[in-house]
C-alpha cells in the first residue's frame, strides 16, 4: 500500500515562453484571468482562445498537456453547462421531461464553459512552463515590497521551496514506517473508522518525530552553510527583465482590453 | 525606509515547511484515493489543528498560509480540481482553506498558556474547528450568491456546508486532539530543551 505522489506538471523545454521572466508570467496570467472574468461575449473569448493557442504554440508544449489539465473538471464543466441551460428563463427551444432548455440558457451555459476552460488552460500553461522553484522565486520577488510592513516574503518563499522538497521525503518516510510497523505485526487496514484512526497512531507519531528531526537537521545544515535569511543573499540565477518580457506583458494587456471591448 | 526585523529562525522555517508539506501530502492522498485504505477521512483539517497545537499560533498559521500560497501560484497541492491556481479563490470551498489559517492560530493560542491536560487539547481543537466554519461558511455564502449567482439563503448554505460535515468533523477534531497530545508529549521527550525554545 505504498503511497505515490508526483507533481509532474512542469515540462522543461527550451522555448520563448519558458525563457520569460517567471514574475512577468505570473503577472500576465493573473491579468489574463481577470480579463477572462470581465469578458461578456463569444468574440472576446475567441480572441483570448487565439491568444492562448499562440502561447501554446510558442511554448512548444504539446496541446495534449493542456487538455490533461481540463480532464478532471469535465464533470464540473458539464454540470455548470446543464445548470445554466435549464435554469435560465427565456425562449424554450427544446423540452426534456420537466427540463426546459432555453436559448438564453444555451448562450449562458456556453459562455460559462468557455470561461472555465480558458481559466484552467491559462493556469495550466503557467505551471507547464514555470518550474515550482521559479514560481516561488517569482512570488518572493513580487511580495518583497510587503517586507516594509513586516511580511516575511523571503522566509515564506523559502518555506514554499523547502515544503516542496519535503513532500517526497514525507511520502518516503511514511512508506518506510508503514513497512516497519507491518513487519512488527501492526494491522493498519482493517476495522471501523475509530479503529483505523487508532491504527494511525503508530504511524503518525514516529512520522512526526522522525520528520521533525529531519527538519531540524536541515535547519542546522542551512546555518552551518551560513544561511541567515534573505538580507544580502545572492542568487545563482538573477532574473532580469528583457524586451520580450515587456512585449509579452504588453501583448497580454492589449489582448485582454480588446477582448473586453469587442 | 527601515525594514522591520523579521523574527523567524532557520529552524522555524524548516518546521513550518514540514507542516506545509504535511498539508499538501494529506490533500493529495485524498485526491489520488491511495490513502483511502489508510485514512478513512480527510486529514487536512486535522493537520491545520495540529500545526497550531504543535508549532504554536504564529508559526502554525504561517504554515497554513504557505500551503495556500503554494496552491494559489499554481502548484497542484489542493484536494479537489483544479488542484491549484489563482482561480481557486473563486471556488466556493476556498473559504474553508482560509479557515485553516485562523484555526491553526486559534488552536495554538488556546494551547499556548495551558498545556498538558487532554482537556485543553480538546478545547483547542474544538475552537479551531469552529474557526474553520466561521470563515468557510460566510465565504461559501458570498461566492454562491455574488459570483455564481445562485441565490442561496443561509439555511441553504448550512445544508450545503455545515450539517453534513459537522458531526464527522467533531469526531475528527477529537481524534486530532488525542494525536496532538501524544505527539507533543513525545516531541517534548525527544527534544526537551529544543522543543520548548520553539514555543
Amino acid at each position: 500500500m505504498a503511497i505515490e505522489i508526483s507533481f509532474g506538471q512542469y515540462l522543461p523545454l527550451n522555448s520563448p515562453i519558458h525563457r520569460l521572466d517567471p514574475r512577468i508570467k505570473l503577472i500576465a496570467i493573473f491579468i489574463s484571468i481577470i480579463f477572462i472574468f470581465i469578458v461578456k461575449n463569444f468574440y472576446g473569448y475567441a480572441l483570448l482562445a487565439c491568444f492562448l493557442l499562440g502561447l501554446v504554440i510558442l511554448s512548444k508544449v504539446p496541446p495534449l498537456y493542456i487538455f490533461r489539465g481540463l480532464k478532471p473538471l469535465i464533470f464540473f464543466i458539464l454540470l455548470t453547462f446543464a445548470l445554466h441551460l435549464f435554469t435560465t428563463q427565456g425562449t424554450v427551444i427544446f423540452q426534456f421531461w420537466v427540463l426546459k432548455g432555453t436559448i438564453e440558457g444555451l448562450r449562458n451555459g456556453l459562455l460559462m464553459v468557455a470561461r472555465f476552460m480558458l481559466l484552467i488552460s491559462f493556469s495550466t500553461l503557467l505551471t507547464l512552463t514555470c518550474s515550482p522553484l521559479e514560481l516561488t522565486d517569482a512570488l518572493e520577488s513580487l511580495l518583497s515590497p510587503l517586507k516594509r510592513i513586516g511580511f516575511p516574503s523571503h522566509e515564506i518563499a523559502m518555506m514554499m521551496s523547502i515544503a516542496l522538497r519535503f513532500i517526497p521525503v514525507l511520502v518516503e518516510e511514511t512508506n518506510r514506517i508503514i513497512k516497519a510497523q507491518v513487519a512488527r505485526g501492526a494491522d493498519i487496514e482493517s476495522g471501523g473508522i475509530l479503529n483505523r484512526a487508532k491504527n494511525l497512531i503508530p504511524i503518525l507519531v514516529p512520522l512526526f518525530i522522525n520528520t521533525f528531526k529531519r527538519a531540524d537537521d536541515l535547519a542546522l545544515a542551512m546555518e552551518v552553510r551560513c544561511y541567515r535569511g534573505g538580507e544580502g543573499r545572492t542568487r545563482m540565477k538573477e532574473y532580469t527583465l528583457s524586451q520580450s518580457d515587456f512585449l509579452f506583458l504588453f501583448t497580454s494587456i492589449i489582448v485582454g482590453i480588446v477582448s473586453v471591448l469587442i | 525606509m527601515m525594514n522591520r526585523k523579521i523574527d523567524i529562525s532557520s529552524k522555524d522555517i524548516t518546521r513550518v515547511s514540514l507542516f506545509t508539506a504535511l498539508a499538501a501530502v494529506s490533500a493529495v492522498i485524498v485526491r489520488l484515493g491511495t490513502g483511502t485504505m489508510l485514512v478513512p477521512f480527510s486529514l487536512l483539517p486535522m493537520i491545520s489543528l495540529l500545526s497550531g497545537m504543535i508549532l504554536g499560533p504564529r508559526l502554525g498559521a504561517i504554515s497554513m498560509l504557505v500551503y495556500i500560497l503554494l496552491g494559489l501560484i499554481g502548484i497542484p497541492v489542493f484536494a479537489s480540481p483544479p488542484y491549484g491556481g489563482f482561480i481557486y479563490i473563486l471556488k466556493p470551498t476556498f473559504g474553508f482553506l482560509l479557515g485553516f489559517i485562523l484555526a491553526s492560530w486559534l488552536s495554538g493560542k488556546v494551547l499556548e498558556k495551558n498545556k498538558g491536560l487532554l482537556k485543553n487539547y480538546f478545547l483547542a481543537s474544538f475552537i479551531g474547528l469552529l474557526a474553520i466554519y466561521l470563515v468557510g461558511l460566510p465565504y461559501l455564502y458570498i461566492i454562491l450568491n455574488l459570483y455564481l449567482g445562485k441565490s442561496t439563503d443561509i439555511t441553504g448554505v448550512l445544508r450545503l456546508g455545515f450539517f453534513p460535515f459537522i458531526i464527522p468533523d467533531i469526531i475528527k477534531s477529537a481524534i486530532s486532539s488525542i494525536f496532538a497530545k501524544v505527539i507533543v508529549s513525545r516531541l517534548e521527550n525527544t527534544y526537551v530543551k529544543r522543543f520548548q525554545s520553539l514555543q
